[in-house]
């Protein structure tokens, strides 16, 4: 059933936020990002809606999808259309050949502001990673089994893991790759989705 | 309400920029300091002789490093105590809340042995085929990648085709050469003349020092902008100086603030730390390329308040919206920014001068027209010239009644030109604020906060 907290704005301020390039995610945006969360944890997208943020996306190259508070929704809806909007509250991720990405201040989002920690039997899988592969992610580089210092016990293919270094600080998001039993000599790894070197990587 | 403007020596006509011919002290301070003449004999009509050498000596130092703790991420215990097991030393920036300053003031010994790979000094014999004091291969390795007068690299050849003297500094090396044509005599032979020796080791030692400690200070900043905590945003390098603007502003949580000219970000994010990412920031830039790292500055420090719009600031009225606050840090010839980028020195010409002074009155146009009343207007720039400055605002002050200069609590800033250049400005130009590299040690930097009355 369609979440009707996406499309609450009237007709005229919903035109008005098209016209800015700011439009609300439509109910199969909706799905690939439920999906796209449900590698991170199953529950997550319910404990998400009850957040006061509504997702709106920006169509680039890839979609942006954008999670902004109800507060500026109601700045927003008032801009009238000239110019485009690039960017507002916070970057959530993106979806490209229908499957979503998350962003690093997205996973921020998630780890640092939903406190989940007060969720019963919610835990979100985090893997800890020794120096020289802390460093090695930071340039964007997959991690193997070896490289962890601490990791849940189970960790399925596909699965998003936060990934710590040493000190306890969250160093970005990857995901597991997991070999089937097929391929001879393949371990399991760790892929970087993104880290807090692609600040510098992409030169701005 | 200013009902008193104040007599008008001369009336401020239209927007003008004053150029006048180039003295010969002024010609020869440019060719010593490698600025364009009209940028010096300018300086010269502002602060007379002396001061005016103070600012391009200054202008010629390094700026210090200051670095602003992001308490949308961090604290500035947690992010200095980490910066300080790197080896960094910080000391507060009294006026600014979380602005810490690089301590970084190693004696000219300590430099030397500090930068790797050097050779001893040994003892400097004339080359007469290359050019240089071949020995002294501390020196020869510096003026390699050294900079010229123009702020461009020269190569060894280069180098070594320069006439003696030239190396060091050509005012001087117009006094040497001089006396070379004259006496027809070799370098080595006039080791004994006093003129010469008193002369040339002075500058060039400073000269040598301060760029020795230019290459280590860089250094410090590339490792300073991209540590963890900087990579996580717990903090953002940014210039004293360029901090006071949003300071005195002072957003409040409830307030829509508008930030025209927004890109790369330093202050759009300032506001929204001291906002505590509670009401919102519409931050407009124009330049499709300047946007985007505004974006990542925005992503990167956690800022969640703040929608960035691309749009031409010019049309701000366009919008609809009535802002309680607008932050206008305008495009400018960038005359007070010198220390870090010295290539200002000569590339930035009247026609540049005059086109931003153009899109400088309009941008305060639009913001005095879309503020609403009782609202605010910073007005900054990095630029130390009257004309992108004072003259504006006189300019707007002018046309609007309603527009008021208010004070602000800053003790440490000199205050605005109130006559400049045979121009007679408004008297409450005494309550903006005007930051110089050889008084302040900052940036050279121009702010003044604009009131909305009914």
């Amino acid at each position: 059933m369609r979440d009707n907290r996406f499309i609450r704005v009237g007709n005229e301020d919903r035109r008005r936020m098209v016209q800015l390039g700011l439009l609300p995610i439509n109910r199969l945006q909706s799905d690939y990002i439920k999906t796209g969360l449900d590698h991170i944890s199953s529950d997550l997208w319910n404990i998400f809606q009850r957040e006061p943020y509504n997702l709106y996306y920006t169509r680039n190259k890839t979609e942006d999808i954008f999670l902004v508070h109800h507060e500026r929704v109601s700045v927003i809806k008032h801009i009238n259309p000239k110019g485009k909007i690039e960017h507002t509250g916070i970057y959530f991720g993106f979806i490209r050949n229908n499957e979503f990405y998350l962003g690093l201040e997205g996973a921020e989002f998630i780890y640092f502001d939903l406190k989940l920690n007060k969720e019963k039997n919610f835990q979100l899988k985090k893997i800890v990673v020794n120096r020289a592969a802390e460093k090695s992610f930071l340039y964007g580089n997959t991690l193997h089994h070896s490289d962890f210092v601490n990791s849940p016990q189970q960790l399925n293919r596909k699965d998003v893991i936060f990934v710590l270094n040493t000190r306890n600080q969250l160093i970005g998001i990857g995901y597991i790759y997991k070999p089937y039993k097929s391929v001879p000599g393949a371990k399991l790894e760790l892929r970087n989705l993104v880290d807090y070197g692609y600040y510098i990587r992409r030169g701005y | 309400m200013s009902g008193n403007r104040g007599s008008r020596r001369k009336r401020l006509s239209k927007l003008e920029f004053f150029e006048f011919p180039n003295s010969d002290s002024a010609v020869e301070l440019a060719d010593e300091y490698g600025y364009l003449p009209y940028m010096t004999e300018r300086y010269l009509q502002m602060f007379g002789n002396e001061e005016t050498i103070e600012l391009l000596k200054a202008n010629d130092q390094l700026n210090p490093i200051t670095i602003r703790i992001n308490t949308l991420k961090s604290s500035p215990s947690e992010v200095l105590g980490k910066l300080e097991k790197n080896g960094y030393e910080f000391t507060k920036i009294d006026e600014v809340l979380n602005a810490y300053k690089l301590i970084y003031d190693l004696p000219h010994e300590e430099l030397v042995t500090q930068s790797s790979n050097r050779k001893p000094k040994v003892k400097r014999e004339w080359d007469k085929d290359t050019g240089i004091y071949s020995e002294d291969e501390l020196d020869a390795e510096l003026y390699s990648d050294d900079l010229d007068e123009t702020g461009f690299a020269r190569s060894k050849r280069e180098l070594a085709s320069l006439e003696w003297g030239q190396l060091e500094g050509k005012g001087k090396a117009d006094v040497n050469t001089k006396e070379e044509k004259t006496d027809n005599k070799k370098p080595q032979q006039k080791k004994n003349d006093k003129k010469t020796k008193e002369n040339t080791p002075s500058i060039s030692e400073e000269n040598k020092r301060e760029r020795r400690l230019r290459k280590i200070y860089s250094s410090k900043i590339a490792t300073l902008g991209s540590t963890h905590e900087y990579l996580m945003g717990k903090y953002y390098l940014q210039g004293h100086a360029s901090m006071l603007p949003a300071l005195y502003l002072n957003p409040e949580p409830d307030d829509l603030i508008i930030d025209m000219c927004a890109a790369p970000g330093s202050k759009t994010t300032q506001m929204a730390q001291m906002m505590e990412n509670k009401g919102n920031i519409i931050a407009t830039e124009i330049d499709d390329k300047r946007i985007k790292s505004l974006i990542y500055n925005l992503r990167r420090c956690a800022v969640r308040n703040t929608t960035v719009l691309n749009f031409d600031a010019q049309n701000l009225k366009k919008l609809g919206l009535n802002p309680s606050k607008i932050l206008l840090d305008a495009p400018c010839s960038g005359e007070g920014v010198i220390r870090t980028d010295p290539s200002r020195k000569r590339t930035m010409h009247p026609t540049h001068i005059k086109r931003f002074m153009n899109t400088q009155l309009n941008l305060l146009k639009s913001a005095v027209e879309a503020v609403k009343t009782h609202g605010y207007i910073m007005y900054s720039t990095c630029s130390i010239a009257p004309e992108e400055n004072e003259f504006i605002i006189q300019k707007i002050l002018d046309r609007y009644p309603k527009i008021e200069i208010r004070p602000v609590n800053d003790n440490k800033g000199l205050p605005g030109f109130t006559e400049i250049f045979g121009q007679e400005l408004h008297m409450d130009f005494l309550k903006a604020r005007r930051y110089f590299p050889h008084i302040h040690d900052t940036h050279g930097f121009f702010y003044c906060l604009l009131y909305k009355n009914e």
